[in-house]
């Protein structure tokens, strides 16, 4: 049954405990670790701040109780969805990138041979990895041996790394192993997302094709078409940020056609290869007619004045955000509450981190505020 | 078809589809209206009489059904 | 009814403001007024020019107070989180035993309960904590093991094929099946460091791997690590189960996930005497100092001149002497408290609080569970408590379920009576409950129409009416019209209470809408009867074109429209009738089927069967029906929100 009715109404309940724009500028107007947690302790944060605060103080505690908020409201919203296995599945898609996120996490503290403790601390078990995983994960003594325990306990992730090993264990590059992580991960979203027509299945399976009956509902209602616009949005804005950072390498345009994630709607794997290596103005130009052209223009006198691609790549997670939390607008009986929902509580978390971290080290507000995405 | 026949069969399908049309709207807004109240309890009043509005389609369904019926005879 | 409420004023020195909040905290009678500045103030403000010693304007909070707060707020957090990871007492404090400490803990100052909670979490939160990360601990280690358990026992059929000697050492691993001929390399490999001595064995695991395990001598481990490490995937056991063979890291974490949960069990009863032990000390301090700082926090509500605090509020009038008395008493007559004239056009300010007869009391729950309305309209609950169970009555009207509910209800008030909000649904209920029972008696229907069945009905004629009025199809069209008539009448009730909210917030054209329109229903109501009975047409025509002109004058070009809306609630109570004849339907075939059993007992059973589902599908419906009737219907002709909840400066469980 796909009753979006009950889960969308506790979820439209749920979005006014959210903190407002205000609240959050009000937040970064703090004095301190202490103040801020303080502030939080009078919104719907205040349980779960009391369990980290009693873990550990001041600023760890804080972190503590955040990531176990985030965690406990992802249960709640995997339990209203329950009863709806379309809603649980797109659910399921958007709590992945939190996999990735974790995974990403795990291989760079190998990388560069963190202490497990740190690791721990940026991880978040929302994804299919819960915290006993993760816990393990972290514990590992090396790069293998995470890879190996993904093997053993049957993780779908375990395959594009093991295939990316070999040539991390040569040539030490990350971002090697990181790539066909995220290749894997928006093949995994595009196909349970795709757009399925009746008999399609039984043609497949009659050609020996990808297996059967992956995509959710088969792609065709307009729940799922929302998350497929979604997932596209993310690859596009991925592309991006990935010939932002090519502009700055001197490949040769050709070698930059392995970086390309398919999947897109913007940006094809012609265009990235024609602007791959390109300088911001050059890629401004190529980009011209879609939505990303206005957001990377907006931004482009920051970049010009600081020089840092961060700022651009930060701008483009704003938009997706924006996109994202605009749905709450959008039907109410279908899954766009939820898409919305997620999208600002994760947005949340991450402000809400970056407020904490940098009250810690005293950053002025003003650098604060420019760091948050507020919707 | 007999009058009688056809009027109490006018009589039925004006109960069935009124009855149908209420039952699925009240599906929607008793879950939707179960999810609001287990978030908000200060809304169950507004939540019940919302579950009740619906109902008039039905009410006024069996009164039409009803006004029907009377002139059978 | 709405309690009147009393603008109240108090005025002392600064230094006596915290002993003058903590006072009407535990008073617990002040809605507090936040003072803003005055325009003076404001002024002053804009131009930079120092405010006049005796303007009035909001206080500054001293760092002294926001860091005490801020003191309090995080030890509480603490407190709190301590709390929490407690399990709950399995004989709960009583009321009287937590109100007993917490006054106690109030009387202290602010500095000494923070000395009391650094105390408090000194010896009780660091073992609570111990005790929390031992059980996070052991939980997290339980979902590992059996993790683990699960593919140790998928390799165990493979690991029993394999004899292991003395001095030897097993290492198992996973290879992908989309390699086989990466593990035939690997077997060759390792086979040629010893023939003899290395044993490899394979065997399929799933669609996805191959499970291998080497056997091999202790001296030969590093070479053979270094062809696994990075060719496959090493089946990496914990380190304390590393070095074990297959079986014997089965068998070892086996036992470890059968005592994991006595350990959390430990752990709980650990954590179940601390809470025995601290639970209500911890609970009553934290009470305390959440009451310690509502106190600090109302000072950003207070106001000030140079010397004095200021701050003000409503009380209800009927506390207001109780109050005055009080805070005269205590704070030695250094604090003056002054009643303030109220605003008339500020009406929405002040706070309300409902204060009814115990008739119709009950009803305040229906009430309660909207917006409030605006302080000095019409109170709906003593027409909510007449409207609602007369509509209940009309559409159940059965005798017999009356009776039976009026039992129930008196029985259920015995066991709740110390619970607020059930009594005041009993009490609906039973008002409801009475009403179907004179309702039953006037339709002379008890459980359906078994006093038609059993001739115990006697018919009579009362004012040309033949009674009882029996709920036939011959009669529906007649009692759709008492019906809908009936809610002509309630929303005409409506249109006049509008009319009067309107004449008492002094909005004229306001309450010349509610009386045109008031008009019109009157005359609609004349036509309509007309066609029944002969009155004349002159008073229902010249009352028609006066109410219309009085709705273009009190509402505009637009205000006749709204008549169709008003002709549409009063169709909506056709619901009456319409509920009314279903339940008797269902009531009716309930006796009908019972008689055609043939046999008593059967037919005793059916009909019970039967008039038991009605009597719960009744007892909720027509509920529901009679407030949407109330809610949507009768409150749109006068109902205003927007007024303000009394919440009074109270300690609160």
């Amino acid at each position: 049954m796909r009753d979006y009715g009950y889960l969308n109404a506790r979820l439209r309940a749920m979005k006014t405990r959210l903190l407002s724009r205000a609240a959050l500028e009000s937040l970064s107007k703090a004095e301190g670790v202490a103040q801020l947690m303080t502030a939080l302790l009078s919104t719907a944060y205040k349980p779960d701040l009391e369990w980290g605060r009693l873990r550990q103080p001041g600023a760890a505690g804080l972190e503590e109780g955040l990531r176990r908020h985030v965690v406990v409201t992802v249960q709640k919203v995997a339990q209203y969805a329950a009863a709806n296995p379309e809603a649980s599945a797109i659910l399921r898609v958007l709590v992945s990138r939190w996999d990735v996120h974790n995974l990403r996490t795990l291989l760079r503290g190998q990388h560069i041979s963190a202490p497990s403790f740190e690791i721990r601390e940026s991880l978040l078990p929302v994804g299919s990895l819960d915290e006993s995983q993760l816990e393990e994960l972290s514990g590992q003594s090396s790069m293998k041996a995470v890879i190996d325990l993904l093997l053993v306990w049957g993780s779908p992730y375990a395959r594009p790394l093991l295939a990316g090993y070999p040539d991390y264990a040569k040539t030490h590059d990350l971002s090697a192993l990181e790539l066909k992580l995220d290749q894997f991960h928006y093949r995994y979203l595009c196909d349970v997302t795709r757009r399925r027509w009746p008999g399609s299945c039984l043609m497949a399976a009659v050609a020996r094709r990808r297996p059967a009956g992956r995509s959710i509902s088969g792609g065709r209602t307009f729940s799922v078409s929302l998350v497929r616009e979604v997932v596209r949005r993310e690859i596009d804005v991925v592309n991006i940020v990935t010939l932002l950072r090519l502009s700055r390498e001197g490949l040769p345009p050709e070698e930059c056609r392995r970086f390309y994630i398919p999947g897109g709607k913007a940006v094809s794997e012609e265009s990235f290869v024609k602007l791959a290596g390109k300088g911001v103005g050059e890629l401004l130009t190529g980009l011209a007619g879609t939505p990303y052209a206005k957001v990377l223009e907006e931004a482009l006198p920051r970049f010009l004045e600081r020089g840092a691609v961060s700022l651009l790549e930060r701008r483009l997670e704003e938009y997706l955000v924006t996109q994202a939390v605009s749905l709450f607008r959008g039907d109410l009986l279908s899954s766009a509450v939820m898409i919305a929902y997620l999208y600002a509580k994760f947005n949340e978390l991450t402000n809400l981190r970056l407020l904490a971290r940098g009250k810690e080290v005293r950053m002025p507000e003003a650098r604060l505020k420019e760091a948050l995405i507020l919707v | 078809m007999s009058e009688i026949a056809v009027k109490a069969l006018a009589a039925a399908l004006t109960i069935l589809g009124c009855s149908w049309a209420t039952a699925v709207v009240q599906m929607r807004v008793g879950s939707a209206g179960a999810g609001t109240i287990a978030e908000r309890p200060e809304t169950a009043g507004m939540v019940i009489a919302l579950e009740a509005i619906p109902e008039t389609i039905v009410v006024l369904g069996f009164v039409v059904a009803a006004m029907i019926v009377t002139t059978l005879k | 009814m709405f309690l009147p409420m009393a603008k109240v004023e108090l005025v002392g020195p600064k230094s006596l403001l915290p002993q003058t909040l903590s006072l009407l905290h535990r008073l617990g009678t002040l809605h507090f007024e936040p003072v803003v500045a005055s325009e003076a103030t404001e002024e002053a403000a804009e131009t930079g020019q120092a405010v006049a010693a005796e303007e009035v304007r909001p206080i500054t909070v001293d760092e002294e107070c926001k860091q005490l707060r801020a003191a309090l707020e995080d030890k509480v957090s603490v407190i709190n989180g301590i709390l929490e990871s407690l399990p709950p007492l399995e004989n709960p404090p009583s009321d009287e035993e937590l109100e007993r400490r917490v006054k106690e803990l109030s009387a202290r100052t602010s500095e000494e309960l923070l000395a009391e909670v650094d105390r408090a979490i000194a010896e009780q939160g660091e073992r609570t904590r111990e005790l929390s990360a031992q059980k996070d601990r052991a939980r997290l280690d339980l979902l590992t093991l059996r993790r683990y358990e699960t593919i140790l026992e998928k390799i165990q059929p493979l690991a029993a094929r394999l004899e292991i000697p003395p001095d030897h050492q097993t290492t198992a691993f996973l290879i992908e099946r989309t390699h086989p001929a990466a593990l035939d390399a690997i077997r060759h490999e390792l086979v040629n460091l010893d023939r003899v001595r290395i044993r490899v064995e394979h065997e399929e695991l799933d669609e996805n791997a191959t499970a291998g395990i080497v056997v091999y001598p202790a001296d030969l481990s590093q070479k053979i690590h270094e062809v696994l490490a990075d060719n496959v995937s090493l089946i990496r056991l914990p380190a304390e189960f590393a070095g074990l063979s297959p079986q014997e890291a089965l068998t070892a974490i086996r036992q470890r996930t059968e005592e994991l949960p006595h350990t959390v069990k430990e752990v709980d009863s650990e954590l179940a005497a601390l809470a025995r032990q601290s639970y209500v000390a911890l609970k009553a301090l934290a009470a305390a100092v959440r009451d310690r700082i509502e106190e600090l926090q109302c000072n950003s509500l207070c106001g000030e001149t140079e010397f004095t605090f200021v701050i003000r509020g409503w009380v209800p009038r009927k506390d207001l002497r109780r109050t005055e008395e009080t805070i005269r008493t205590e704070l030695e007559g250094r604090v003056l408290i002054e009643e303030r004239p109220v605003d008339e056009e500020k009406l929405e300010e002040v706070p309300v609080v409902m204060e009814n007869p115990k008739w119709a009391k009950p009803f305040e729950l229906i009430l309660s569970l909207f917006q409030p309305p605006v302080y000095g309209t019409v109170d709906p609950t003593p027409f909510i408590a007449i409207f609602f169970p007369v509509f209940f009555g009309i559409i159940v009207g059965d005798a017999g379920y009356g009776l039976v509910w009026l039992i129930i209800a008196l029985l259920l008030r015995r066991k709740f009576k110390n619970n607020p909000g059930v009594m005041s649904f009993l009490g609906i209920f039973s008002a409801g409950a009475i009403a179907t029972i004179l309702f039953g008696i006037l339709y002379g229907e008890a459980f359906g129409d078994l006093p038609h069945r059993f001739h115990l009905v006697r018919e009579i004629h009362l004012f040309g009416l033949e009674l009882p009025f029996e709920r036939s199809m011959e009669n529906m069209m007649p009692l759709l019209f008492v019906t809908v008539g009936l809610g002509a009448f309630c929303i005409l009730v409506g249109l006049l209470l509008g009319a009067v909210n309107a004449f008492r917030g002094r909005h004229t054209r306001h309450a010349m809408e509610k009386i045109g329109m008031a008009l019109v229903l009157v005359s609609a109501v004349l036509f309509a009867l007309r066609m029944v009975v002969n009155i004349p047409g002159a008073l229902g025509g010249i009352m028609l074109p006066v109410g219309l002109v009085l709705l273009v004058v009190g509402g505009g070009l637009m205000g006749p429209m709204e008549v169709f809306s008003m002709l549409g609630n009063v169709a909506s109570f056709a619901r009456l009738m319409a509920l009314g004849m279903s339940g008797v339907v269902l009531a009716v075939t309930a006796n009908t089927l019972a008689t055609k059993m043939g046999n008593l007992a059967a037919g005793l059973a059916i009909a019970g069967l039967l008039h038991a589902i009605a009597l719960l599908i009744h007892a909720f419906s027509p509920g529901i029906h009679a407030i949407r009737l109330n809610v949507i219907e009768f409150f749109k002709w006068f109902y205003e929100t927007g007024g303000k909840r009394y919440k009074p400066f109270a300690r609160g469980r």
